[in-house]
């Protein structure tokens, strides 16, 4: 699974951020415009462009970009 | 035998409720934030007493006078609500009287939510085509801000109350509809529901569910919205809806001038758009000054749109929602 097009594909979630560049380290739970609409949007995205269905459980415990990156990785199907 | 919509109007309550007035109750609650993502600022609420039939009585009232409709050549009512007056009688009997509408028209109910007005369009369609009426007075009505618990923040800043009036004809009108697609999974009936209060489960016993810091979450004689599940259902939906509407039209999405969806939520709206590959300029979202108001966001939209010119070629409408229930079809504008 590709890192920068994971990257790329989760700050397309962030709409309306304009805070500095997201990376794998970023803690996601502290940006401005993160809610939970996002995650749920998260959720999908990880489902539909990368075939990983990610628990809810598991999505909670994340908190960083690279926390989901892996489950993206465990989870892929 | 073609079928038209050939006028629309809306009504909106007096009541407005703002983000101020939100944030006075719940300071904790950075409304503003959830604003600026759900691109809704204001709801309008119904007046106590103030009824779904009620306000549909004055959405047709505005229809006639609007758009200058002799009320005696309506020959069928059909009014789309969740929030009936009783439970018996349907609440289009009343309103045929209310009206003034000749005692010879059929008027009847149906219970459908955001895809409400898609179905009402097609049984008015079917109304028309089968030869059984000429001219169809299709009614949403919903008073959802009265089934939201006080506590309810996360309710309370997406839906407000509406009503709107259609004139669906075999006259032509500014819209021709077209073909629709249809779906239904009630698999996914406990995502959005009020459990108590009808026959399965009549008495309003429930009580609050709260969260580990006390926060409100639900009570079975309220709105229960389960958002994750209603988003992950909107997103897997409505794609599949979209090209099976351009397969039953047979049209290719780049011919379609202009998508009225159900006005959800606009980071929703946006993420299915993204989704589905629509261009911005051919995507309607307006809001902000309403909400959601359930079955009336697709024909206050097509008013709207159309106050603004914006109604040209193919228009695409889908309402997706509580049921889960989604449906859609092809308007040609005149």
């Amino acid at each position: 699974m590709n890192e920068q097009l994971f990257l790329e594909k989760f700050t397309e979630q962030l709409e309306g951020y304009e805070g500095p560049s997201i990376t794998l380290e970023t803690e996601f739970r502290s940006i401005d415009v993160w809610d939970s609409l996002t995650g749920v949007a998260v959720q999908i995205m990880a489902s539909d462009d990368f075939g990983a269905v990610i628990p809810d459980a598991d999505f909670i415990n994340a908190k960083t970009v690279r926390d989901i990156f892996e489950l993206a990785k465990k989870y892929k199907s | 035998m073609k079928s038209y919509i050939k006028a629309i109007s809306y009504y909106l309550p007096e009541k407005v409720l703002t983000n101020e007035a939100i944030n006075a109750v719940f300071p904790e609650w950075s409304v503003d934030k959830i604003s600026a993502k759900t691109g809704i600022y204001e709801r309008h609420q119904s007046a106590e007493g103030q009824t779904a039939g009620d306000m549909a009585i004055l959405a047709a009232e505005k229809l006639f006078s609007e758009h200058k409709i002799d009320r005696s050549t309506i020959d069928f009512v059909l009014l789309c609500t969740q929030s009936p007056d009783y439970l018996l009688p349907t609440t289009a009997c009343l309103i045929q009287h209310k009206l003034n509408l000749p005692t010879s028209i059929g008027a009847l109910d149906f219970n459908l939510g955001c895809s409400g007005y898609v179905y009402g369009l097609s049984l008015a369609k079917g109304l028309i085509v089968s030869g059984a009426a000429k001219n169809v007075l299709l009614l949403t009505a919903e008073t959802y801000t009265k089934h939201i618990h006080e506590a309810d923040k996360s309710n309370k800043t997406i839906f407000g109350d509406a009503a709107s009036a259609s004139l669906i004809s075999a006259e032509e009108g500014f819209l021709e509809i077209c073909n629709f697609e249809f779906g239904t999974d009630g698999s996914g009936a406990d995502h959005l529901m009020i459990k108590n209060g009808a026959m399965r489960s009549k008495s309003m016993n429930g009580s609050d569910t709260l969260d580990e810091n006390g926060n409100y979450l639900s009570n079975d004689n309220y709105l229960y919205m389960n958002g994750k599940e209603i988003f992950n259902f909107t997103a897997a939906a409505v794609p599949v809806l979209v090209k099976n509407i351009l397969d039953k039209n047979n049209i290719l999405m780049e011919n379609v001038d202009l998508h009225v969806f159900h006005q959800a939520n606009k980071y929703m709206l946006n993420f299915i758009r993204k989704k589905i590959g629509i261009p911005e300029d051919k995507f309607f979202v307006d809001i902000e000054t309403f909400g959601n108001t359930v079955s009336s966001t697709i024909p206050i939209a097509l008013s709207r749109a159309n106050d603004k010119y914006l109604l040209n070629g193919n228009v695409l409408i889908a309402g997706f929602g509580v049921g889960l229930s989604w449906a859609g079809c092809i308007l040609k504008a005149k």
